[in-house]
């Protein structure tokens, strides 16, 4: 084996491996904004010094407040309340499950997938002109060709493909709305048993949707209509005007949702797809407070500038 | 011997896969290389996507080089302890990066920091 192989390989387990303890995590509700603002602005948590000289991962809301999913913190979930999938929601076992930075997870972009991708001719060339920051088609940073990357609205489907982090859902008599951490942005998914629109006169970057109950704790919910220049995903699958996305909402329990998001694009795809299949959605408490997410242009313009003129130009900063 | 060596390194590479501790750009640009400076910070960028340590190194001869450290998005940092407040202008810091830039300019990827007491601030998700 390559000695530069093994060397990389040892250096990438050791990131993974590396010792992040979970050492007396405060009570929850306590205030935590005292993490990072000891005396002289320095990082250590004064609120629950650790004992080991080293920070933890305690995941926290917005409001600075430990937070878990309900069902961990030991309570018991009941029955799926019916036509009901209101609450504070994030991917579990793991809150960060839903980054799905390589790929969604049922479709992650790797050789054996992308063989498994049913692309037509139009959506392989597609395909292959996104340059990405992930995936099969990952490109030096000054290559890539990601919309998002110039903080271009995220867009439906990828606000679910890519960074699913909490989302709350809030029912009304007529609407599902979803309110995304990421890029803090909503969708209007309309329950009035309207039909989705049979010719649409302006492409929406999140599309027109609509939802049906088919039985008392599963919410389908078809959307078209959508914005051409978005990515459905992080690793740069296309699609066209004709793309149609069904996301499936199946209320396990009183605690968890799990998610299934079907691709249809006979442009771009020869057969239906399956980026998420039952993907779970934990309850978090009432009181989580969903942090900002933001894609603001002028902190990406810097991003873009820190890391496009140094690590890849050539054009070396000053030394 | 050798196979359980090739094995385990295997292993671990498929375990390194399961978690990029980076969304937003992949690695293309960096070559993994665990690289240590001791410097002092000259900025400390909250910023999304991703936020950076900037950190000045004075090698012997007293010439200064202006380090760019990469960490991650601050979604993910607050989890750590890391806020907007964690560094500022002039606090002693050791960095340790698992990579760095590969055409040789003083850029890498912060898997934890060193403060002058000693105290580690990993960044490393679950």
């Amino acid at each position: 084996m390559p000695r530069r192989l093994v060397a990389s390989a040892i250096a990438i387990a050791a990131l993974t491996v590396a010792p992040v303890t979970r050492a007396q995590a405060p009570a929850a509700g306590q205030d935590r904004q005292g993490r990072g603002g000891r005396a002289g602005g320095q990082g250590r948590p004064a609120a629950a010094p650790a004992p080991n000289g080293q920070n933890e991962n305690i995941h926290i809301d917005g409001w600075n407040r430990k937070q878990e999913a309900l069902e961990a913190t030991g309570k018991k979930p009941g029955p799926a309340p019916v036509h009901d999938l209101s609450g504070i929601w994030e991917p579990v076992p793991g809150y960060r499950d839903g980054v799905f930075a390589s790929g969604p997870k049922n479709m992650p972009s790797d050789a054996a997938h992308e063989a498994q991708m049913p692309y037509t001719p139009q959506g392989k060339q597609a395909m292959q002109s996104h340059k990405t920051g992930f995936g099969t088609n990952i490109a030096p940073i000054a290559e890539i060709n990601d919309p998002f990357d110039n903080c271009d609205p995220i867009g439906f489907p990828r606000i679910i493909l890519f960074n699913l982090r909490a989302v709350q859902i809030v029912q009304t008599p007529k609407q599902v709305l979803m309110l995304y951490q990421n890029t803090r942005t909503f969708r209007t998914i309309w329950t009035d048993g309207r039909e989705i629109p049979k010719e649409i006169t302006e492409p929406r970057w999140f599309g027109y949707s609509v939802g049906k109950w088919t039985d008392p704790t599963t919410l389908v919910v078809t959307t078209t209509g959508l914005d051409e220049s978005t990515w459905i995903d992080n690793v740069g699958r296309p699609h066209s005007d004709q793309l149609v996305v069904e996301e499936t909402y199946h209320r396990a329990d009183e605690f968890n949702i799990d998610l299934t998001v079907k691709i249809t694009d006979p442009v771009m795809y020869t057969q239906p797809w399956y980026p998420l299949k039952n993907f779970r959605l934990g309850m978090n408490s009432p009181d989580f407070d969903i942090r900002e997410m933001i894609c603001a242009v002028s902190q990406q313009a810097l991003f873009n500038q820190l890391l496009k003129n140094t690590t890849d130009s050539g054009d070396k900063p000053e030394k | 011997m050798k196979r359980l060596f090739q094995a385990v390194v295997l292993l671990l590479v498929v375990l390194a896969g399961s978690t990029p501790l980076f969304a937003h750009h992949g690695n293309a640009s960096y070559e993994n290389k665990e690289t240590t400076i001791k410097g002092t910070v000259k900025q400390w960028l909250w910023t999304n996507p991703h936020s950076f340590l900037m950190v000045d190194v004075t090698d012997e001869s007293g010439k200064v080089v202006h380090w760019i450290c990469e960490n991650n998005a601050p979604s993910t940092l607050v989890n750590f302890g890391f806020t907007a407040k964690t560094f500022k202008p002039g606090d002693q810091v050791t960095v340790v990066m698992s990579a760095v830039a590969k055409n040789g300019t003083p850029a890498g990827r912060i898997t934890r920091v060193i403060l002058a007491d000693g105290y580690v601030m990993n960044s490393e998700v679950r």
